[in-house]
């Protein structure tokens, strides 16, 4: 028998980093894995091809235990963004806590972004997430390339969504631990709606942050 | 999906290693440290005085180390390369999981895909039958019309014919009925002559007799009127015979008969019509006898060549070709006469139907010919141009079938 994920000392948390081939998915959870100071960090498995293509997800999982008790983990995952892998990404996305897009910002890249958030939208749909209500964190990867939209273009396109919007270099790091913290401010939202975190377990949003990113969590705060 | 089938679960040690596989790892473990170690997993009963090392997967102890003899330092060492080991298992593990789950989504998808077409399949399956069913119902709904219509027609027809046949019997009816009134005449003014034969009066009386009743012009004039008189029982005859054909063509015997031969004894028939304005082209090829109703092929054959010279008016020239194809015996007739409109053409095999003035024909030919045909289940075609000619085209087949030889 296997025990059931989510119990009275344990709280499983998925979160999916998704977007289109090439966008640095990988590369943000590879960041991640070097500067997150959770209290507990698991094995990372990455599946990676050749080519640097993800061929099934990769996986890192963190987490921490409360002073009551309660072990908290993070698993997170990536898709392979290629458009064939979409019965794998349907599969990874399945039962997600929260998702990070990850756009690439170079101008020709624009419609595999727009196909790809789309198809995320749909795959949503499909194995059961509520779109409007899924904690949600835009991220437009590669600013240190030429030929990238401006500021201003993406701005005018996303600007006025419900989703946070962070420009990011994931081979250096930057806007990833931001993205990760924006998304973890609306993942605690949710959890502390149904688990009561803060009443029963005495975990704020500032302590949950705190308690998987460590002092990584003061690094960055440009959005 | 059940909840153990998620690829993303967090697995037990059970399901990355195999018993035996756990056993090996145990063995050689406690080989390489040189002490007995075991592999135990977490809700084991925990033995007091052992060492206890966690080997930890996904953040949660998935098995211990437990030994009597070991450092704490060796079980640490040992945990590091089971985990190792448990990455690699597992990552497989995950893969092979993921994999499948996949390949059941897209076969479920696959199956929702198939049941959507056959439930397509069977709405258009259901909307074929029903129009089957709306086609057959119109159909029987014309069918029923054209009976109405017909019988109507028909109705018609009757009267057609009834005037048609009243026509074609009053006219020779009534010069016969001339003629013998005439002969009757002729008889009274013959009468004076035979009493004077027959009281021996003197030649003298009998010649003013004669003179007076004008007997050498009665003995020119009778045997025309009695002529004419054979004629139109002649004409007469032919009527009946027309309509006796066109009411039992299928009560006649069959027998073998050469349709060549049949159309030179027509022909021959025809002669006195055809005359020297027409003139008449012959091309017969070697034909096979055929079983047939002789005496109804010549009035089929008859009428046709009958039309064809009809047709023309003034000089012209009637074809008449023999052949064979595909076992049939074949007749073309075709004439340069007048042609048929293009909107009698579909009547034109209608009993009755005539485009001839009243008197000339009672609309019976071409009706003749199309059951004679029918009757030997051969096929019948025509061409037409208005104003150039007209093409016959009759196919009988040279063995009819049983079903065939039995008739209609």
């Amino acid at each position: 028998m296997t025990p059931s994920e989510h119990d009275d000392s344990r709280l499983v948390v998925k979160l999916v980093y998704y977007g289109p081939a090439l966008s640095g998915k990988t590369t943000n959870l590879l960041y991640l894995h070097d500067r997150l100071q959770p209290e507990m960090t698991g094995e990372l498995m990455t599946m990676e091809t050749k080519n640097d293509r993800t061929l099934f997800f990769d996986l890192l999982p963190v987490g921490f235990t409360t002073a009551s008790g309660l072990l908290v983990k993070l698993k997170l995952f990536t898709v392979p963004g290629q458009v064939q892998h979409d019965a794998t990404r349907k599969a990874v996305l399945s039962r997600a806590d929260g998702v990070v897009f990850v756009a690439d910002s170079q101008r020709d890249q624009s419609i595999n972004n727009g196909e790809s958030f789309q198809n995320l939208a749909e795959n949503a749909a499909r194995v059961g997430l509520d779109f409007r209500t899924l904690p949600l964190v835009v991220q437009y990867n590669k600013r240190d390339l030429h030929n990238v939209l401006s500021r201003e273009e993406i701005l005018s396109r996303w600007g006025k969504t419900p989703w946070p919007l962070v420009f990011a270099i994931a081979l250096t790091g930057h806007g990833v631990l931001t993205t990760f913290k924006h998304l973890l401010m609306q993942v605690y939202a949710r959890l502390d709606a149904h688990h009561h975190l803060a009443h029963h377990h005495g975990l704020d949003c500032a302590r949950f942050i705190g308690a998987i990113m460590g002092e990584a969590s003061f690094l960055e705060t440009e959005r | 999906m059940d909840k153990n089938d998620r690829f993303d679960r967090r697995l037990q040690l059970g399901e990355i290693f195999t018993a035996k596989d756990l056993a090996r790892i145990e063995r050689a473990l406690s080989g390489a440290l040189k002490c007995e170690i075991a592999i135990v997993v977490p809700d084991g009963a925990k033995k007091t005085g052992n060492q206890r090392v966690a080997v930890p997967w996904e953040l949660e102890p998935v098995a211990y180390l437990v030994s009597r003899e070991a450092t704490s330092d060796q079980l640490k060492g040992a945990s590091t390369l089971l985990v190792l080991l448990l990455k690699e298992a597992v990552r497989y593990r995950m893969t092979a999981e993921l994999h499948l789950e996949t390949v059941r989504a897209d076969y479920h998808a696959l199956q929702e895909k198939h049941a959507a077409l056959e439930r397509s399949e069977t709405r258009y399956r259901e909307l074929s039958r029903k129009l089957e069913d709306q086609v057959a119902a119109q159909v029987l709904e014309i069918k029923e019309a054209q009976r109405k219509m017909f019988l109507s027609e028909k109705l018609a027809s009757v009267g057609q014919l009834a005037a048609g046949v009243a026509h074609e019997l009053n006219t020779p009816l009534a010069y016969i009925r001339n003629n013998l009134v005439a002969a009757r005449g002729y008889l009274d003014d013959l009468e004076s002559l035979f009493a004077a034969v027959v009281h021996g009066k003197d030649l003298t009386s009998m010649r003013a007799s004669w003179e007076q009743s004008d007997i050498d012009y009665i003995r020119s004039d009778f045997p025309l009127l009695l002529d004419a008189c054979l004629d139109g029982v002649t004409r007469l005859a032919s009527i009946v015979s027309d309509l006796k054909i066109f009411s039992n063509i299928n009560k006649m015997q069959q027998s073998m008969d050469d349709v060549n031969g049949r159309l030179a004894t027509v022909l021959s028939m025809l002669k006195p019509q055809i005359g020297d304005r027409i003139e008449i082209e012959q091309v017969f090829a070697d034909l096979p006898a055929i079983l047939c109703y002789p005496a109804h092929l010549g009035q089929a054959l008859y009428n046709l060549l009958q039309n064809a010279v009809q047709a023309i008016e003034g000089k012209g020239k009637v074809g008449i070709r023999t052949f064979t194809m595909d076992g049939h015996v074949g007749v073309a007739i075709a004439d340069t006469g007048a042609g048929i409109r293009e909107e009698d053409i579909s009547r034109i095999y209608d009993p009755f139907f005539t485009t001839k003035v009243v008197g000339q024909g009672i609309g019976l030919g071409l009706s003749v010919v199309h059951d004679v045909v029918k009757a030997h289940h051969g096929r019948i075609e025509v061409e037409s141009q208005p104003g150039k000619g007209t093409s016959f085209t009759i196919l009988l087949p040279i063995e009819p079938t049983k079903d065939a030889e039995d008739g209609e």
